[in-house]
């Protein structure tokens, strides 16, 4: 199954800090030896600032039990440097947290800017130490500290460039924390910035757009909306061309955002184009089940890619909890498509489609005919459905023709 | 005898005295104006001494017979007679027109107006009288009371600084001698040469009379022992002789050579052997249409020398905006070379590109020509090389491009073979960054290296340019995705009608081979929306660049002729035409069989919304109108022959018929493995089209006996009609356990049938109305912010977008052209500009899809067609607009 691990495609567009969930997971899978995710966690971590986390993993990979002094010296490094930004950072947090101050800032940034520098001598250094002590506290792991920070450095600065680092830190601080309500909003915000802002280089624009799809999957598959908002942003054209050419094995989740989500369902015929064309540069059991759907129509195969599907997904960091959901309405897709096309199907037939044994297929069939109010009919006699063809009639395909025309031409002559 | 002595050494004491003079220039302006008095008198004589022996008849004025060279110089004297009688009478206009017409006459001398590298010495008169007489003019500062007069002065003042510019030697030597002929004439025979004798001292020790075919300018510049100092002289001589008639290369280049083998420092060097590939490169006026092969081969090999040269000596730069100073004692300046080695490259390459125009292809001469390839290629990759080392950045991505352009168009092999040849004839001096030589000679990888740099480096030109050969190179070696990804992200159809022929040509080619690439890989949609634009012109020839055009009404002018002619590829880059043909229209029959099936059996154009391919479809009726149709002989009637099989069912004899076409074998791919893919395509093909056509004569089919008819699995045949029906293309549903398809009739009555038409009807009004709306507003907006819509470069104002949108929406509406639902290629947008030009190509529109190696994934939706609103006029996209 390791194959159809995603995790080090993904990890270069991950933060070092938002891969370490990642590999955790891995390492509770099992899919890879357990010393070379250790030596993979140490790597990550190595280049951070949580040195007692490093430590630990040091000594056990090494087996030692002592603490190696180079984590020593560089404990005490991060203590001092923390320790100076905390000192610098609290003198511009006492101004602000002064309820006065509070009282009297505005919506207008340049404003509150004018007036703080006015009445408490402020100066745009004071502010970029809130956000260089967020970046730190963000190293450090302590991600409550840093989203604090970086919440008021955004509120104050001004500058435009911080400003989206800052966001981005922010986002990461929600994600790691777990705040997906505050996460989602940034992450609209972050949206927005990126969408609006004017990059000299395109393609500085589509790295932060692969970033941002990357990222947000943390958010989409945790956020009780997410679901709803991962179909939306990834079929905006922008990002659905950012995950053409630089990511396409996101279109893993964008096929399990589909396939789970009811009311999105339009969206399909789109996403299978897309899966289609892309094939030639990514495909997985997921991909490749709703290809044998929609554009092989080779059940059979789709119900051997169904199986493999249930795989990947018990391996896959974010889908994990969305298997049950899944699975049950790729077998309605099964199913709709199935008889969409026939007019007399074996129950029998069907139930192995969907991987279910007869009789708890023929429970199951009974109550899509009652939910998706088919018009169908079970004979039990002879163990079939019987589909009645929905023909559309004449008149309604007239009415179908000319509906919208009055309307059209009436937009058109005002 | 002693004539012929005569004119020998007078001409040579004519030569040495200009030597002599040099510095006297100035000396006699006054002599001028007495001089044009004696000039009747002194004419014969002068010519008889300034003459050398060959012009013998010059003295017989008595005989009748005279030769048409003769009159002419009688003519040319009359002319200067008339001129300084004039000059006297300060009758400018007189002048001028006389002038006019002398000038007109010299041509028709050809090379017989130079003797020894001079012109007669009666002209150079006639112009040193006039010189002289403009200056005294000016610098009195007379004014002419008569308008006329000051005009023709003006104009005489003009031609006169040209065209002395040109005889400047002779007439600084006349200014120096003018008494010369006469002394020449009033003593016998020895007298000159004593003459000679006496000023021979003076400038060189020793004159070995040079062969009587060195120009004798020259010759008198040059000892016979050459030392290095006198290199700069000597190549100042040869370089301002450049572009005169009647000079005499050869010995110009014997000459280089010599100075050659005296030449010790690598400037010198340089500096020789640039003038001698530039000599060479002048020669091809003599041979006609294009160098000829053996002085190729030298200024090949003089190139060569440069590069060692200056590989072997890192100081010596050459560029063309150098501060040469050969002369110069500081050596940082003399090792300043004027020139540019690139330009030399690229006149090399036109050069064998020319003569293999001009070379029947069939020939054993233009396969010799061939081999000169690799040489060529090795030069060029050397100097790329060495511009590489020297950081000469556009000289590089020149180079580059040249190197490019021998590959892209070859299979790997043959590119390795190249490579290989290259590393034998220069081990251990390529160094390269673009190259990493390293590596196992991948000849992908090469290419993709080349380009690479030319994406980061190149000019806007050279990189589209770059990128076209690497789509070709790419389709060429069946990577149809990479090839295809990229013609998309490079936006080419978008912005290839602002290029220049040349280049659409590339990319004509490039898109051709795509459809090719596609059509081996079994994607025959792809296939025919590239192939599509091209036939659709009906003139693959020209605008692959592989003939000339023949208009239908009357003939090219020649110098569009010309044009194209130069634009031709040489034979062994062409694409086969035939097989282009074939595969087209194979591509066509298995889309368009089915689709016609499913209109009805009718191949009417009228009557279908969506035609597929017109071409295609005028054939095919045409074929069907004759009254006998004999077996099929050549590729087309096979094809279409198997389409009219295809179109009753009966897949087994269409696929025998294409399966007969013996261009197959041609395919890089192997035939085996296309014919395989075509029958399993006719299979499939054939089983739609016997549905759509017998589906109203049944109530139920066998599925298996569908499958043992079309001798397909059962499967598949399950596949192929579940999917027929999913697309709601076949109005029936499969029965699972009786293994049956049972259609779904509507009867429509009479007057059902007539209301649907009529609906179909009363959109189509509404559509065409909306058209005509739509153009209303559009004139009316371009009129009044014309500006505006061409700065925002299409984007449009509100109104554009709305137009936009109002479109995409129709064409949702109609469900889009052919291609549109299915055909991987088109995104959404497309759709705007369907409706517009009827048949561009699929490669429409998966915009805004950036590129990682070209460093411009342009994602920001800059491609996003946002003007929906404008129009494109462009029937022909992959075409060209050869004469627009």
């Amino acid at each position: 199954m390791a194959q159809y691990d995603l995790t080090s495609k993904m990890i270069p567009y991950l933060d070092r800090h938002l891969v370490f969930p990642l590999l955790q997971f891995l390492s509770l899978k099992e899919l890879y030896v357990e010393s070379d995710l250790l030596q993979a966690k140490y790597d990550l971590l190595s280049k951070t600032n949580m040195v007692d986390f490093t430590k630990e993993l040091y000594k056990q990979i090494h087996q030692v039990e002592n603490d190696p002094e180079q984590f020593l010296e560089q404990r005490e490094k991060v203590l001092d440097t923390l320790n100076d930004l905390q000192d610098q950072a609290i003198k511009v947090m006492e101004v602000i947290e002064n309820p006065e101050v509070i009282g009297s800032l505005r919506q207008d940034k340049f404003h509150n800017l004018q007036f703080l520098k006015d009445n408490y001598n402020f100066t745009d250094e004071m502010i970029v130490t809130l956000y260089r002590y967020g970046k730190f506290q963000y190293e450090c792991g302590n991600y409550g500290g840093s989203s604090d920070m970086l919440y008021h450095f955004r509120v104050l600065s001004t500058d435009n460039d911080l400003n989206l680092s800052a966001l981005w830190g922010k986002l990461a601080s929600e994600i790691l924390q777990g705040n997906w309500e505050a996460a989602y909003e940034d992450l609209q915000k972050l949206r927005e910035a990126i969408d609006m802002k004017a990059f000299a280089d395109p393609l500085q624009q589509l790295q932060q757009r692969t970033w941002l799809i990357h990222w947000s999957l943390f958010v989409f598959f945790n956020h009780p909306k997410g679901r709803d908002g991962i179909v939306d942003m990834f079929f905006l054209t922008h990002y659905l061309n950012t995950i053409q050419t630089s990511c396409p094995w996101i279109l893993r989740y964008l096929a399990a955002a589909v396939v789970t989500n009811k009311r999105r369902k339009n969206n399909l015929r789109e996403l299978v184009k897309v899966i289609e064309k892309e094939a030639y540069m990514y495909r997985d059991p997921i991909t490749d089940f709703l290809l044998a759907i929609y554009v092989d129509f080779d059940f059979e195969a789709a119900q051997q890619k169904l199986q493999e599907c249930e795989q990947v997904l018990v391996n896959d960091f974010f889908l994990l909890s969305t298997l049950d959901d899944f699975l049950e309405n790729a077998r309605c897709f099964v199913a709709e498509a199935y008889c969409r096309i026939h007019q007399r199907i074996n129950i029998a037939e069907l139930s192995s489609l969907v991987n279910l044994g007869t009789e708890e297929g023929e429970k199951w069939i009974a109550n899509l005919i009652r939910d998706t109010r088919m018009d169908a009919k079970i004979d039990f006699q002879e163990n079939t459905v019987v589909m009645n063809p929905n023909l559309t009639s004449l008149y309604q395909q007239v009415i179908e023709k000319t509906k919208g025309i009055s309307f059209r031409s009436q937009i058109k002559f005002i | 005898m002693s004539r012929f002595f005569r004119g020998d050494s007078d001409s040579e004491s004519s030569s040495s005295s200009s030597d002599s003079s040099y510095n006297s220039e100035d000396e006699q302006p006054v002599i001028s104006t007495r001089r044009p008095a004696e000039a009747p008198v002194a004419n014969t004589r002068f010519a008889r001494g300034a003459y050398s022996s060959d012009s013998e008849s010059e003295e017989d004025v008595k005989r009748v017979v005279r030769s048409a060279k003769d009159k002419r110089f009688d003519q040319l004297r009359s002319h200067i007679n008339k001129i300084t009688q004039a000059l006297k009478g300060n009758d400018w206009a007189l002048v001028n027109s006389e002038f006019d017409s002398i000038v007109k006459l010299i041509p028709k001398f050809g090379s017989t107006f130079l003797t020894n590298g001079q012109p007669p010495r009666f002209y150079i008169r006639g112009l040193v009288a006039i010189d002289d007489a403009i200056k005294e003019i000016t610098a009195k500062k007379q004014k002419m009371s008569n308008g006329l007069h000051a005009k023709a002065l003006n104009a005489m003042k003009q031609k006169s600084r040209k065209i002395n510019k040109d005889y400047e030697e002779a007439i600084s030597a006349y200014r120096a001698n003018p008494d010369k002929p006469k002394a020449a004439a009033a003593a016998p025979a020895p007298a000159p040469a004593k003459k000679a004798k006496k000023t021979k001292p003076v400038e060189t020790p020793k004159v070995e009379p040079t062969p009587k075919a060195a120009p004798k300018a020259k010759a008198g510049a040059l000892p016979s022992t050459l030392t290095a100092r006198d290199i700069p002289a000597a190549l100042q001589t040869i370089l301002e002789s450049r572009g005169k008639r009647g000079i005499n290369r050869h010995s110009q280049l014997k000459t280089i050579q010599r100075l050659l083998n005296v030449a010790t420092e690598p400037s010198d060097i340089v500096r020789i052997l640039l003038l001698s590939v530039s000599v060479r490169f002048d020669q091809q006026a003599i041979s006609g249409g294009y160098l000829r092969f053996d002085v190729w081969n030298l200024a090949l090999g003089d190139l060569n020398r440069i590069l060692d040269t200056l590989e072997a000596a890192p100081e010596v730069k050459v560029h063309e905006r150098a501060e040469s100073d050969p002369m110069s004692e500081d050596p940082k300046v003399r090792n300043e070379v004027l020139g540019s080695i690139i330009s030399f490259v690229d006149r090399l390459d036109d050069e064998y590109t020319k003569s293999l125009q001009a070379l029947d292809p069939h020939t054993t001469d233009y396969l010799r020509r061939l081999r000169n390839q690799s040489a060529l290629y090795s030069l060029i990759a050397r100097a790329q090389n060495y511009f590489e080392s020297r950081q000469m950045k556009e000289s590089t991505g020149r180079a580059v491009m040249r190197r490019i352009e021998h590959l892209y168009y070859k299979p790997d092999q043959v590119i390795a073979t190249l490579e290989a040849r290259l590393r034998e004839s220069y081990p251990n001096r390529l160094h390269s960054e673009i190259i990493d030589y390293n590596q196992a000679a991948e000849p992908s990888l090469l290419v993709h290296q080349l380009c690479a740099y030319l994406y980061r480096h190149g000019e806007p030109l050279l990189r589209t340019r770059g990128i076209i050969c690497h789509i070709y190179n790419h389709a060429l070696h069946d990577r149809f995705h990479a090839a295809r990804d990229m013609m998309l992200m490079s936006h080419l159809q978008e912005n290839i009608m602002g290029f220049d022929i040349e280049t659409q040509v590339l990319y004509n080619r490039a898109l051709v081979q795509l459809g090719l690439c596609a059509f081996r890989q079994g994607f025959v949609r792809e296939c025919h929306s590239a192939l599509q634009d091209i036939f659709a012109t009906g003139r693959q020839k020209e605008l692959l660049a592989q003939g000339v055009h023949n208009p239908r009404n009357g003939v090219l002018n020649p110098e569009q002729e010309l044009l194209e002619r130069q634009r031709q590829l040489p034979f062994h880059m062409h694409i086969n035409l035939e097989m282009l043909e074939c595969v087209y229209l194979t591509s066509c029959m298995l889309l368009e069989i089915p689709a016609m099936a499913q209109a009805g059996g009718t191949n009417d154009p009228n009557a279908r919304k969506h035609i597929i391919s017109r071409v295609f479809l005028r054939l095919l009726d045409f074929h069907e109108r004759q009254i006998f149709t004999g077996p099929p002989e050549n590729t087309r009637d096979h094809i279409l022959s198997a389409s009219r099989a295809l179109a009753v069912g009966d897949w087994a004899k269409c696929d025998q018929l294409i399966r007969d076409i013996r261009i197959w074998d041609l395919m890089s791919t192997g035939s085996d493995q296309i014919k395989a893919m075509l029958t399993d395509r006719i299979k499939e093909e054939g089983l739609r089209t016997y549905l759509f056509t017998y589906a109203p004569f049944y109530d139920t089919m066998a599925l298996p006996t569908l499958a043992a008819m079309f001798s397909l699995e059962l499967s598949s045949v399950y596949r192929i009609i579940s999917k027929l029906i999913w697309h709601e293309e076949l109005v029936a549903s499969l029965d699972r356990v009786g293994e049956l398809i049972i259609f779904h009739k509507i009867d429509p009555s009479k007057v059902q049938q007539l209301s649907l038409s009529f609906a179909d009807k009363v959109v189509n009004l509404v559509e065409s109305n909306e058209k005509l709306f739509d153009q209303k507003v559009t004139s009316q907006n371009k009129d009044e912010n014309d500006e505006e819509d061409e700065s925002a470069g299409g984007k449009g104002g509100r109104d554009g977008k709305h137009r936009g949108d109002q479109r995409g929406g129709r064409g949702g509406g109609r469900g889009g052209r052919g291609g549109y639902q299915r055909s991987g290629h088109q995104g959404r947008q497309s759709n705007n500009n369907n409706q517009d030009g009827q048949s561009r190509t699929g490669y429409g529109n998966r915009s805004n899809r950036g590129d990682q190696q070209q460093g411009r994934r342009n994602q920001s939706g800059g491609g996003n067609p946002m003007g929906g609103g404008r129009s494109f006029d462009s029937n022909r996209r992959g075409g060209y607009q050869a004469r627009a």
